[in-house]
């Protein structure tokens, strides 16, 4: 009698446990289908915004690219009235990179007015980073709806311009994600330098 | 047996919500020395700073890549070290002899341990001869006074943020803005500087006109920051008040023309709404005090209002109180119109310390009267001074009282 007692209790327990588990499914389910819309729909808004931006970005490399011959680099361009608590969590994100990768990999190029205030905030905050002021007018940051954009961009082993990424503070997963293809990108390099060449498409 | 459990249980949860330790001093205590300056009289042209001071010192800043300085925010001075934040553009606290010679940087900008975001604020424990910096983040790091890093704490306030600390007498004090109105928000915080806990929130925000926002001051709130006790004050105050234990009365303002709180409706200030400066200076209300030093003998500042600022001078022995529109700086300049005078930074028993910055018109304006030779013949380091320029850091000016 008790066995029996056992066995229907722990029945009744199984049937529970797995109406529960199915209804989890079906809300996670539910919460993916909305999680994979709102990225993709959000993943169109950025493409969008660097799709009109990234034409004016490579025509200004275009200029610079045989004086300062960085090749294979990651660059992080921004402007001095950007969002400074936005450049910040970039900057920490840089280096946190940076210490993965190493320096000479990543260049900063921000675009500041060329004077002492200027020269003396760099030199402190871009202390441990390879940097170089190069001002808005002879590199123009490019203005999207009126409004300076920072970017990174990955630099091939020609110079040229590709993987053109502008970063969002609240989709710190998207810097991430750039970042994974960064460090790949390196890793082909230090494996075979001469191996691939990427060209723009 | 069980009920006793539950009685202990209840004990200790009783014990555990509750808040005896932070208090809220709502009224300010009356009893004890309180000086009454009536800021209404008439002013005066110039107050000659020969008045109150015997001589004037130039100290030139070492200008080296180790120590560029962009701007001069905070200055403060101890047994012949001068220290020196440059909190906008360098974002550094350097420190300096008394001879201008570079000794050293407090700290660094970053992320690691004992590495600042920015810095907002600092303060000096003289007695224990450790420096505490303030971070943009509710942050506070600990260093000794040879730049040794020592800990962080943080002051967890929430829907606040901490723009000026002051250290006195083993309690840091923390003056607040407030995001949220509430009837408990309090002007200073009174933390333990080992371990960040709040130990008393003081001064209710009627003393201000209930005006707990943040807004652009031209100064840091607290003053005379090595006296004994240090003294506060912030924007709106009729009041510069006492810091310690007890946060008492030190001088208070008598004026017709004081901000209330109806003023600060009437320009657009009502529930923390942005307040347009130019507005506060349009309306004839006195509603800041900055520049404060003072010695045994005398306090000297400046008020913002009457649509323009204007100095004050106070003998504490006979309580006459002098008004002008300006000092006439007799001790630098061989003439009355001067461009620049009585921007104090800070003062000791000894003197008062005034900054000069060459990033900007005064210092252009300074090097073209050196140039049509409208400085004193005998005035400290003048050679030094012809050969200064835009990049040079900044230039201070010591001066000794009488």
């Amino acid at each position: 009698m008790n066995l029996n007692k056992a066995l229907i209790i722990s029945l009744c327990i199984l049937v529970f446990l797995a109406l529960i588990t199915v209804l989890l499914l079906h809300c996670t389910k539910k919460h993916l289908k909305k999680y994979q819309f709102e990225y993709a729909h959000a993943n169109y808004e950025m493409l969008s915004t660097h799709v009109n931006c990234a034409p004016e970005i490579i025509r200004s490399y275009e200029k610079v690219k045989n004086v300062y011959g960085e090749k294979n680099k990651l660059i992080f361009r921004y402007v001095n009235n950007s969002c400074g608590s936005c450049i910040n969590r970039y900057l920490i994100e840089i280096l946190s990179l940076q210490e993965e990768i190493g320096k000479d990999y990543i260049w900063i190029f921000p675009a500041y007015p060329d004077d002492r205030s200027s020269r003396i905030q760099l030199s402190s905050e871009l202390a441990k980073y390879n940097y170089r002021n190069i001002p808005a007018d002879s590199l123009h940051i490019p203005i999207f709806i009126d409004e300076p954009k920072s970017y990174f961009a990955w630099l091939n082993n020609e110079g040229e311009i590709e993987m053109i990424f502008m970063p969002d503070i609240n989709k710190p997963h998207y810097t991430r994600n750039f970042f994974l293809e960064v460090r790949r990108k390196i890793k082909m390099i230090d494996e075979s330098p001469n191996k691939f060449n990427y060209k723009l498409r | 047996m069980n009920n006793q459990y539950l009685f202990l249980l209840f004990s200790f949860f009783l014990a555990s919500c509750s808040n005896s330790n932070q208090q809220i001093l709502m009224e300010l205590s009356m009893d004890g020395e309180c000086y009454s300056i009536d800021i209404d009289g008439e002013k005066d042209k110039h107050i000659p700073m020969s008045s109150y001071f015997k001589n004037v010192q130039t100290i030139i800043l070492e200008t080296n890549n180790d120590c560029l300085i962009g701007f001069i925010d905070e200055l403060q001075v101890f047994d012949g070290f001068i220290y020196i934040l440059d909190q906008r553009i360098a974002k550094n606290l350097y420190v300096f002899d008394h001879e201008g010679r570079f000794v050293r940087k407090i700290g660094s900008l970053g992320n690691g341990p004992g590495e600042y975001v920015r810095i907002l604020d600092f303060t000096l424990d003289t007695k224990n001869r450790n420096i505490f910096l303030l971070d943009e983040m509710n942050r506070i790091y600990k260093y000794k006074f040879d730049g040794t890093y020592v800990h962080t704490i943080t002051i967890e306030a929430p829907n606040s943020s901490t723009k000026y600390i002051q250290y006195y007498e083993g309690r840091l004090y923390a003056s607040q803005n407030w995001w949220k109105k509430s009837d408990d928000n309090c002007m200073l915080l009174e933390i333990d500087p080992n371990n960040g806990e709040i130990l008393s929130r003081l001064v209710s925000m009627k003393y201000n006109k209930n005006w707990d926002v943040s807004f652009t001051s031209v100064s840091g709130f607290f003053k005379s920051r090595v006296n004994s006790p240090p003294r506060y004050s912030r924007m709106f105050m009729d009041y510069i008040v006492n810091v310690g234990e007890e946060i008492t009365p030190y001088i208070k303002l008598k004026s017709k023309h004081l901000t209330t709180e109806k003023d600060l409706e009437n320009i657009g200030g009502k529930d923390g709404l942005p307040l347009d400066i130019q507005k506060l200076f349009s309306i004839s209300k006195i509603f800041n005090i900055h520049c404060f030093v003072e010695n045994e003998d005398y306090i000297l500042f400046r008020c913002d209002g009457m649509q323009s600022s204007f100095v004050t001078t106070f003998n504490k022995k006979t309580e006459e109180v002098k008004l002008a529109n300006n000092f006439n700086n007799d001790l630098i300049y061989n003439h009355d119109l001067q461009p620049w005078s009585g921007l104090f930074g800070f003062s000791d028993s000894k003197g008062v310390y005034e900054v000069l910055n060459t990033q900007y018109d005064f210092f252009n304006t300074f090097q073209n009267s050196i140039k049509n030779n409208e400085m004193i013949p005998n005035l400290d380091k003048l050679d030094q001074l012809k050969k200064l320029t835009s990049d040079s850091n900044p230039i201070i000016f010591f001066y000794e009282f009488k």
